[in-house]
Formats: structure tokens, sequence, C-alpha cells
């Protein structure tokens, strides 16, 4: 080959010019073989706590069953080693398994457009921040306080450069946005977008469409953000609500938590926003024998395209994750899909049934509605519900920071309690044994 | 058709066999609950992994055959990566559990970033951004705070003309006013333009070394010296370091800031468009600056470190793709020192053999020696009534996939380049029979150009039009319907 070249290699990285070549080589370890690999590999693994069964631990990343027919399929190397679809003719299996993730998230979300993916939760939602700041030009922007910590400061983190001011509008005495607050803040000034999560940080729900009505009568645009997928089986988002943009956390879909990544950004829009939205979407087209074939379209808003003026950066998505999505849809259908996401609203009632009952547990926010968070006020400690929780399969609940919530009498430890259908009653009755 | 369409009422693929009565949950949240559930497919178990099987089948991967795709650097995915991804106690991990109940993962996060620190000459490094753009944005977050604390005029992200698109696009979404500067004859930055350009003004150059066009930045020192000399910082675009690992460190030749792309140069899969992964690594006075939080180790142990003072804030949700530098930590592993050098010298040599062997039919834009990839030019067979779209989509009939074509597009090779980027796994018999191909489709052009101008012929379909999917938007189901 070097003869074909017609050039030693050494010939060839004279164009380095002398420039500080690295003198003796990296200092790296050699090479381990397959073998090795594994061996090394199980002995660092093993440092981590054995695996648990369930979770008491949401807060943004959730635990349940996934269908074994889900990692199979979306482990074919032919989903797996492709690059993004951009010739059409070889990756119709790529573009055709996001236009039917599309189509779900267009139905779960109620939204007329989804795009086929995002990152994660955090990110979707600080480019839908973007884009109503695109839309509505005014440099400000409010985000309700129950929004997950981490998002809020993702928005942050995207909105800063931009001179947008992010205002936080109060949560209420039941745990939620506090609707007189969001109307002086709303009065106060001009706005580019609200942002309001649903199930909210603390686990509940908030009332999407009387918040909704408030928004657009000053003409805001309106974000509604989700952490927990599983929600958009029971809970109302999107056109109904008044939502101008659905984003959100796909994980539970059929993702593995993973410590946290890579996960799925869901972004879902009205069609009247369609050059304004990020990211890559699928249409379905014809090919010159006039069959239905798949290609990205609309592609004019996009980095390779506009470059400094596309409508954001995102080139590379999380396509790979969106299919997985599609195929745990497919795989649980439509009453199954129902069918958990009341699983987990009635796990949740009988965990916190349970824990009220030995005690040491009490319900903050008690009338507000719930899907599969809620917060409690107990009289252990956070170390305490660790150890006794120690030798069960079982993360152990988020604790709190003090002055999250309203402190309760004699329970001075609040806990964000997360249940699934992943917590059996065997390991329910265990859980409860260990904090009574 | 799609799985709505073949779904029939009743059918499921997964039962859960709950004892509950689900009455009261749907009660419990009343007023927010749908009235009924949105359609979803119903198919049987055996249905979905048809269907998903045989779309799989119109794929076409790494695992497939050559995929010379330039810039994107589609090198072999080790199936060990995969398997040690897939490990439950990583997969099994909760992101906010205590970190002393996750020592491992942290170790392997740990681990691979002292690894890349080595390989790039870097003092620090951030794990969390999601793929290349991601890792442009908060590399360039950190330069605008940064700036911001230090040197509030500089508003302004110099790029020269030949960079991909992400990163004009990056500059801007971290708040900065993008210029262009213009190539010089033999494909790098022309220094006289950058020396006119570069003042009090100018906060960053981004460079992507060696940029897309395959060359080496041979006047990569003068640029750093007088961007830092008046008071600029250096970013490195990482998604050509293929080329130069062993070599030459990004960090050595006065970067700043450098994002890597773990899905291209550390062989993790592209998953047909992510997910990837792009660590940021950074100078010492820039490390305060990182996003939150930073894998750190203390007195032995492994910790999750929030407390970085002048921190950009959160890019993420948690800590970035964590089973994806997985896959790039076993990678590094196993290939190790030398592996990692004989990977890049072998991308390079298998590049200026593709170029050798195809020089004669498709010219390149420039007469050197190129790194990992080389641009090569398909003007003059425009006589022929044949453009380079019309030759990639026939190079599908010999069982290939195409290079990136019209890319990039500046002076003077705005037009009909494709950009080649064989990567270190193909072996001489791949590559020979790629332009082989090639070379007799050059010739086909010239005698049956039909034959281009209606290729592909042996795909599942065949030139999709693009134009009608923009006129007719149809992007669900619910559109397609017309509901």
């Amino acid at each position: 080959m070097l003869e074909k070249i017609g050039l030693q290699f050494d010939d060839i990285v004279t164009c380095f010019h002398g420039n500080s070549c690295v003198e003796g080589g990296l200092a790296l370890p050699e090479g381990l073989t397959e073998d090795q690999m594994v061996e090394e590999w199980d002995t660092m693994m093993s440092q981590n706590s054995r695996p648990r069964k369930a979770s008491l631990l949401g807060a943004g990343a959730y635990m349940h069953f996934i269908p074994a027919v889900v990692p199979h399929l979306a482990s074919l190397p032919g989903f797996v080693t492709a690059y993004t679809p951009y010739q059409p003719e070889i990756s119709q299996g790529t573009l055709q398994s996001l236009f039917e993730f599309q189509s779900f998230m267009v139905e779960l979300t109620d939204m007329e457009l989804a795009n086929c993916s995002m990152y994660d939760g955090a990110s979707s939602t600080a480019e839908a921040m973007l884009m109503a700041h695109r839309v509505k030009k005014s440099d400000r922007v409010l985000a309700a306080a129950t929004v997950s910590p981490a998002y809020l400061a993702t928005v942050r983190t995207y909105l800063e450069p931009h001179g947008i001011a992010v205002d936080v509008v109060r949560m209420d005495d039941n745990g939620q946005l506090s609707m007189s607050d969001l109307e002086s803040q709303l009065s106060a000034s001009a706005c580019s977008a609200v942002l309001v999560q649903s199930p909210n940080y603390l686990g509940i729900v908030e009332d999407l469409s009387a918040i909704g009505t408030v928004v657009h009568a000053h003409d805001a645009l309106f974000v509604e953000s989700f952490t927990e997928a599983m929600a958009l089986g029971l809970l109302k988002y999107g056109v109904g609500t008044g939502a101008d943009v659905v984003v959100g956390e796909g994980q539970s879909l059929g993702l593995p938590m993973a410590f946290g990544g890579p996960h799925l950004g869901v972004f879902a829009t009205l069609k009247k926003y369609n050059r304004e939205f990020p990211g890559r979407i699928v249409g379905e087209s014809v090919d010159t024998k006039g069959r239905p074939a798949f290609v990205m379209t609309l592609r004019a808003r996009e980095q390779d395209i506009r470059r400094e003026k596309a409508t954001s950066n995102i080139c590379s998505n999380h396509a790979l994750n969106a299919l997985t999505a599609a195929v745990y849809l497919g795989s649980v259908g439509e009453s199954g899909f129902r069918a958990l996401a009341c699983e987990n609203v009635a796990k949740l009632e009988k965990l916190i049934r349970g824990l009220e009952s030995t005690g040491n547990f009490a319900r903050v926010f008690r009338q507000s509605a719930v899907f599969n968070e809620a917060v409690l006020a107990s009289s252990i400690a956070p170390e305490d519900v660790r150890s006794r929780l120690a030798s069960l399969p079982v993360f152990p609940p988020l604790a709190l920071a003090r002055g999250v919530v309203p402190e309760v009498p004699g329970k001075p430890h609040t806990y964000l309690v997360c249940a699934t259908e992943m917590l059996k009653d065997s390991l329910l009755e265990q859980v409860l044994g260990a904090l009574s | 058709m799609t799985l709505y369409e073949k779904s029939v009422a009743g059918r499921s693929a997964f039962s859960f066999g709950f004892e509950e009565d689900h009455a009261a949950a749907e009660t419990c949240v009343p007023e927010f609950a749908r009235a009924a559930m949105k359609p979803l497919p119903q198919v049987s178990e055996l249905d979905l992994v048809r269907h998903f099987t045989n779309l799989a089948r119109t794929n076409y991967g790494v695992d497939t055959g050559f995929y010379p795709l330039g810039s994107c650097t589609m090198k072999y995915n080790p199936k060990i990566n995969e398997r040690m991804a897939a490990d439950p106690r990583l997969t099994m991990r909760h992101p906010l559990d205590d970190a002393a109940d996750n020592q491992g993962v942290l170790q392997m996060e740990f681990e691979l970033k002292e690894s890349l620190q080595e390989i790039t000459g870097m003092d620090d490094f951030t794990l969390q951004p999601a793929c290349g753009a991601h890792g442009e944005l908060t590399g360039m977050l950190i330069i605008h705070a940064y700036m911001r604390d230090h040197d509030a005029g500089r508003t302004k992200v110099l790029i020269p003309d030949s960079s991909h698109g992400t990163n004009p696009a990056s500059a801007a979404m971290a708040g900065f006013e993008v210029v262009t500067v213009p190539s010089d004859e033999r494909g790098g930055v022309d220094m006289d333009a950058l020396d006119k350009l570069m003042d009090k003004t100018v906060a960053a150059i981004m460079l992507t070394n060696p940029n897309t066009v395959g060359l080496f930045e041979e006047n990569i020192t003068r640029i750093a010296d007088l961007v830092h000399a008046r008071g600029g910082l250096l970013y490195y675009d990482g998604a050509n370091l293929n080329a130069l690992m062993g070599l030459i460190r990004p960090g050595d030749l006065g970067f700043d800031v450098v994002h890597l792309n773990l899905h291209k140069t550390f062989s993790t899969p592209h998953g047909g468009g992510g997910p990837g992964a792009a660590p940021v690594g950074v100078k010492r006075f820039l490390a305060d600056y990182l996003p939150i939080p930073v894998v750190v180790r203390r007195n032995g142990h492994y910790a999750l470190d929030e407390e970085r003072q002048h921190t950009i804030g959160r890019v993420s949700g948690f800590y970035g793709n964590t089973a994806v530098l997985a896959r790039a930590y076993v990678y590094i592993r196993m290939m190790g020192r030398d592996g990692l050098l004989a990977a890049s010298r072998a991308a390079v040599i298998n590049a200026n053999y593709v170029k050798a062997l195809l020089s004669p039919y498709f010219p390149p834009a420039y007469d050197r020696p190129v790194m990992h990839e080389t641009v090569l030019s398909a003007k003059g067979y425009d006589k022929y009534g044949v453009t380079l779209l019309d030759i990639s989509k026939r190079l599908m009939d010999y069982g290939f996939h195409p290079p990136t074509i019209y890319f990039p597009h500046f002076p003077p090779y705005a037009e009909e380049v494709m950009m080649v980027e064989p990567t270190e796994s193909e072996s001489k018999e791949t590559m020979d029979a790629f332009c082989d191909a090639l070379i007799k489709i050059s010739q086909e052009a010239k005698e049956h150009p039909e034959l281009l101008l209606s290729a592909p012929h042996d795909t599942v379909v065949t030139r999709v039009d693009s134009t009608y999917a923009a006129r007719h938007l149809v992007t669900s189901h619910r559109d397609k319907k017309g509901s």
C-alpha cells in the first residue's frame, strides 16, 4: 500500500513540521485481550453495590420493567452500526422506525408534530425555551419552582449567554405552581414562555389546562415538561391543555437508567412552529416508482445547511433510543401502557398507605394528585432509612434538602418516594417492615 | 407498512398480569386524566419481532459493509463493547443513588477521563455532553463564561469556512457572533485573513485538525501563538482526532478546550444518529468552569464534585451517556498505548491509499498527502450528464455506502466533492473493491449514464423525493390518516 502511495508514513506526517509530537508514546497501559478485559471489568463493576429489584428513588430516572424483546430488537446491527440516515435508499429501517416513534409521541403528547429525539429531558426542555424565545423575542421566561432542579439548571445554562432572564413562579401550599404568582408575574412584564412540569419534581400533577388558559391570555408560549414518560399513559398533555410545546424524558419507555444515560429527549410541538423547532424529523415521501418511502425533512432549519442561523446546533441525537421507545410502545401496546400507568398510581398509593400506617411517615400535600412519586415527611433520618433498607434489593428514596417543602411537626425529614410496577407486593411488605 | 397499519384490536405483545383493579387508580387523578388511552398499535410479539427485524435488514451499517463516510469515522464497533455496556451492574444503576454504592461505575468514568487527558494533553474533562454538537456548545459556554469574567468585550468567534455546520451553530447558541475565516490555497487557515480578523473583540477560534478536507493545519503553532498573543483562546473540534492518537496532542499544540466524539474515534456505534458521547477537555485555568458534577477521586474514593466555583452549570439531567462512555473505556483499555497509535497510523495510510487509487479518476482537492480522509472531486462528469449524487447512488448497487458528498462547501470546492474516510478497520481488499467500483462507475458515466441516473436499482426503495416530503408534510401516522 505504501508503494502505491509512493511515500513512507514519516513522509506523510512531515506536515506536522516538527510540532511537538508525542515522545516515547502515550502514558497508557498496554492493551488487553478480550478475556483479560472481561476479568478486569468484572472486578471493577463488583465495586458497585449489588443489583436492585425496585427503586423508591425516582426524581428523573425510573426503574421499569423492560420486556426482553426490546433490547433484542434495538440491538440489531442494522440499526446499531448505521450512521444518520442521510442516504434514504439504504436507511429505510432507521427512517421508518423514527417515523413510528414520532407517531407515538404525537399521540401520547397530543401534539401535532414530534421530532425524532433530543439528548434528554433536560436539554430538550432548554431547547423548548430557546425556541419560545425565537418565536416571542422577549428576553424573559418564567419557570415553575416545582420544575426539577436539574432541568431548571440546564435551562439557565442554555439561556444565560443570550441574556434571557429566568424568573421563578412560586409553589403554593398544595405543592403546585401558584396561580396567583403566575398571574402577577405575567402581568408584570412580557415573557416568551412559561415552563411547567407535570408531574412536577415533588410528584404532583399540575393543573395544566388552568395554567394554559392564563399563559395564553398573556401571549406567552406554554411549555409542558415531564420527567416520567409513564405518566403519558394516564394524564392529559398537549393541545387539550393549551400547550405550545411538550418536552420531556423518555427513559421510562424501555430504556435502562444506566447511571444517567443515554436517555431520550422528547420534543413535540404545533405545526405552526415547523420552521422553528430544533432537531431532526422524518417525513413520508415517495420513491421514483411512487412507492412510499421515508426521508429526513424540514432540513432547512438545521446546522449543516443554516450554520449559525440554524434553529439549534443539534446534529446527532438519540435516534437508537427513540427506536427503542418505539419498540417498547409497540410491545406493551395500547392497553398495556394504560395498565402500566394505572399500576404505577396504584402501587404508590399502596406504598403511601403502608408507610403512613407505620406512624413514621406522613404524606405532605395530601390534597394533591400524584402519579408515581410523592413527598413524605418522616421521623427517620436519611442515614437510618439507608441502613434499614440496606439488606433489601431496593434503592432508598431521595432525601429532600430542608426548606424544599413545609416542615411537618415531629417529622423533620422529608423524602421524595417513588413506586413503580417493579415494587412487587412481597418486596413492598419487606420495605414496610424495615421502616416500621 | 407501519406498526399502526399492522395493528389488530385486542392483540398484545406483552402481558403484565396485574391483579389490581385499576378503577381506583384512574379516579385518583380524575380531573387530569385522559378520557381514553391514545391509540397505540396492537400487535403480537412475533409480529413486532418480524416488523423490526425486517426494518433492520433494509438498513446499511458498518456490520453490513464498507462505510467510508468522511468526517464520521465509521470504524468497526467491537462487540465486546456492547457486552460490557449491557452489564446490569451498570445499566441498573440509579444515577442519584449514593456514590459509595457506585464506586465501580465512577472508577470507570474516572479512568476514562484520565485516559482522554493523556491522549489529548488536556488537564481535566467533563464526560457529560451527549454528542459532538453538545460538546461544542459546552466548550463554547465555558469560553463564554471565562471571557465574561476576564474580558467581556470579546463577543466574536472565528471559524474557518471549511468547518462543519455545527461549529458556527454551537458558537451562536453559546451567545457568540460568528466570523468566517477563509482558507488559503493549500487548504489551511488563511494567515493574512486571520491576522486582520484576530482583534480584541474575538474570544476564540474553533478549529478541526486535521480539518474537514483531511489536511493537517500546517500553521497550527503560528495560529496558536497569534490567537493567544491577542488574548483569544483555541477550541479544538475533535471530530478528526482519529488521525492523531499517539502521534500528536491538541493540548500540546496550544488548544485550550477540546471535545472528542467517542462515537467516532473511540468506536462506540452511531446507532443511526446517536446516542454518542462527547467529553470536553480543558486546560487547568478553565477547569473551574466545567459543568457540574465532575467525576473526581478523593482519598482513593470516587465522587461527583458539585463544587466548581465558576461552573457554567448543568448541561444535562444527570452525568452524561454512561453506557456510551463504558464502550469507549473498553475500547481504550483493549487497544492500549500501542493499539491506539497503530489505529491512527493505519487510518492515515488507508486514506492515502484510497486517494492514490482514485486520483486519476477523481482528482484530489489538494495535491498533498492527507491524514485520515481525502476530498476528491467529481467535477467534469457533468459533461456526461451525471452528477456526484448519481455516482454516489450507483455505489449502492455495488454494495457500498457512499462517501460524504457535497461537503465541505467552501470555494473553490463548493461543488461535486466527496469526502472519503476508510478508517483503520478496513482491509486492503475491501478498499480495492470499493475503488474498483468507483472506477467502474466512472466508466459507466461515459458509456451508460442512464445506469447512474436511475440508480440505485437494488435497494428496497429507489431515489426518495425530498421535495415531495417537504411540500406534503407527513411526519406522523396522524398526518397520514389526515386527521
